[in-house]
């Protein structure tokens, strides 16, 4: 395939609660992106918008000002649907059927869902049945499910789950625009109650109004805008055995990135050690540490050490979500990780820059399905 | 919107109906195929041989500990009287692949741990809603 690249970033402000409209947010982030690449929002011929439904597509390109024909996809879903959106943006690009693809996602979790983020989950039939019942539920329950597992397997200890929090809080406070800026210590985060043990507020995402979106454009045609192009140098799906019930799955302790990030390092040929920071989907501490395993950065089992002592934040060996990820900064299923990506390929995070980046790895899940992109400075 | 509250399943739900039968008489029922393949969560076809001749049959309710959870808050209603409660996954020893989520009772003071051997129980929740619950053998 002939290579993309990223050409421009926006967001809305991330807050708690914005009580506003999600199609509004979501063309929001959308002109800040065109405007930052330096295009008209009429240059955009493809809109790949995951959870934007059919009515909202079609109302954000009539407020863009699209006059016709445009190229509309979405392949998987939450989070490895946005991250995978490069992918699917590069096969319509090649295929002839657009020039320049918005991908957008805009969230108003916190003003509609403030009481149970979980009830998605709760219209799937197999789990009201088998699950919901039995106490297993919501998301929290599944996921402190794996943590526990993890722990008694590898000895994955608590302050390594925290080591993860605090790393996200401190890169957050260095973010204008972030929900969850104070600083953690360790000693606040074991006061927080447990929810699901071994989880407190701390280990999830935050739940949160907001929009981010990126423009993706071939590679020879992003030379002449407006920023820095930031080169597309792979981006994979991956899917994992046992479907949407992890309590099914074979590889319990694993994401469907043990799939995708090896068909990303390769396409990209690269290697883990040579990545100079990542974005990972962080919908618990726990997932981030099993992630890293996933993806190669350490052995299975070993992810808990590897987040340890620093060395996942900012001057660490591998800096993770250098802007509080979804953690601390907002939850904007991956969307917010792949801005701050680009901008810190463009070397323009201030002072929570990582110093000489070069390539960065983003990914995004949701369930079986998984995305990785491994992205690189001009 | 289905009316019925959160921590209630519906018993009735052809897919399942029979693993809620088999609760009321206090016995783990799960499907098979006549291939002789154990198939979870029930499916209309077995996914090894293609066949949809699938019955439920009783199994002895022996199993394994493979992870758990301590929940100090609900967002299920029905539940908040049981907080806290442990739930968890366990593994039916007829097949690893059997694997139910359910909660553990009588662990108070026990030490749980991968693999802690259990054994089915049953919890009336309703007049005819019986769960399938696990306690230490």
């Amino acid at each position: 395939m002939s290579p993309i690249s990223i050409v421009g970033v926006g967001e809305t402000r991330y807050a708690k609660r914005l009580h506003r409209d999600l199609d509004s947010l979501a063309l929001e982030a959308a002109e800040v992106a065109v405007r930052d690449a330096g295009l008209s929002t009429r240059d955009i011929d493809g809109i790949i918008a995951p959870g934007v439904d059919y009515a909202g597509v079609h109302e954000l390109a009539r407020n863009l000002g699209i006059d016709g024909r445009f190229f509309c996809a979405e392949s998987m879903h939450g989070g490895a649907g946005v991250v995978s959106a490069p992918l699917v943006a590069q096969l319509a690009i090649d295929a002839g059927l657009a020039t320049t693809v918005l991908c957008v996602q805009a969230i108003v979790w916190g003003t509609e869902r403030s009481g149970n983020v979980g009830l998605p989950h709760a219209a799937m039939r197999m789990k009201a049945t088998f699950e919901i019942p039995f106490g297993w539920y919501p998301q929290i329950v599944h996921f402190a499910g794996m943590a526990r597992r993890h722990m008694e397997l590898y000895g994955t200890t608590e302050e390594q789950l925290a080591a993860v929090a605090i790393a996200c809080r401190k890169h957050a406070a260095l973010c204008d625009n972030a929900v969850m800026r104070a600083p953690l210590s360790l000693d606040e985060y074991r006061r927080i109650p447990l929810i699901a043990d071994p989880f407190r507020a701390a280990d999830c995402c935050l739940v949160n109004d907001g929009a981010a979106a990126f423009i993706v454009t071939a590679a020879e045609r992003a030379h002449d805008l407006a920023k820095p192009a930031v080169r597309v140098l792979s981006a994979a799906q991956g899917m994992v055995r046992g479907g949407e019930f992890s309590t099914l799955r074979p590889e319990y302790l694993c994401t469907a990135a043990i799939d995708s990030g090896p068909k990303a390092f390769a396409q990209a040929g690269v290697r883990p050690a040579d990545i100079d920071f990542v974005q990972i989907y962080d919908n618990f501490t726990a997932m981030v540490i099993e992630q890293l395993e996933d993806l190669g950065f350490c052995a299975k089992g070993e992810g808990g050490p590897f987040v340890a002592d620093g060395r996942i934040e900012r001057g660490g060996a591998l800096p993770v979500n250098t802007a509080g990820g979804q953690l601390a900064q907002a939850f904007v299923l991956s969307a917010n990780l792949m801005v701050e990506a680009v901008r810190q390929l463009r070397g323009e995070c201030g002072a929570r820059q990582v110093a000489n980046a070069k390539l960065g790895l983003v990914t995004g899940y949701t369930g079986a399905e998984h995305a990785t992109v491994i992205l690189g400075a001009a | 919107m289905d009316p019925r509250p959160l921590h209630v399943p519906d018993v009735e739900w052809e897919v399942a109906r029979p693993f809620w039968e088999g609760c009321r008489q206090r016995e783990l029922r799960m499907p098979r195929c006549v291939c002789g393949a154990y198939i979870w969560y029930p499916e209309p076809r077995c996914p090894t041989c293609r066949s949809d001749r699938i019955t439920w049959v009783p199994v002895s309710g022996r199993a394994t500990l493979f992870t758990w959870t301590t929940v100090y808050r609900t967002f299920v209603p029905g539940h908040s009287a049981r907080v806290p409660y442990v739930t968890g996954i366990v593994e039916l020893t007829e097949d690893a692949k059997l694997r139910l989520a359910t909660f553990l009772v009588g662990v108070e003071g026990v030490k749980l741990a991968l693999g802690l051997p259990l054994r089915v129980d049953f919890q009336r929740i309703e007049n005819d809603v019986v769960l399938p619950v696990f306690r230490p053998a």
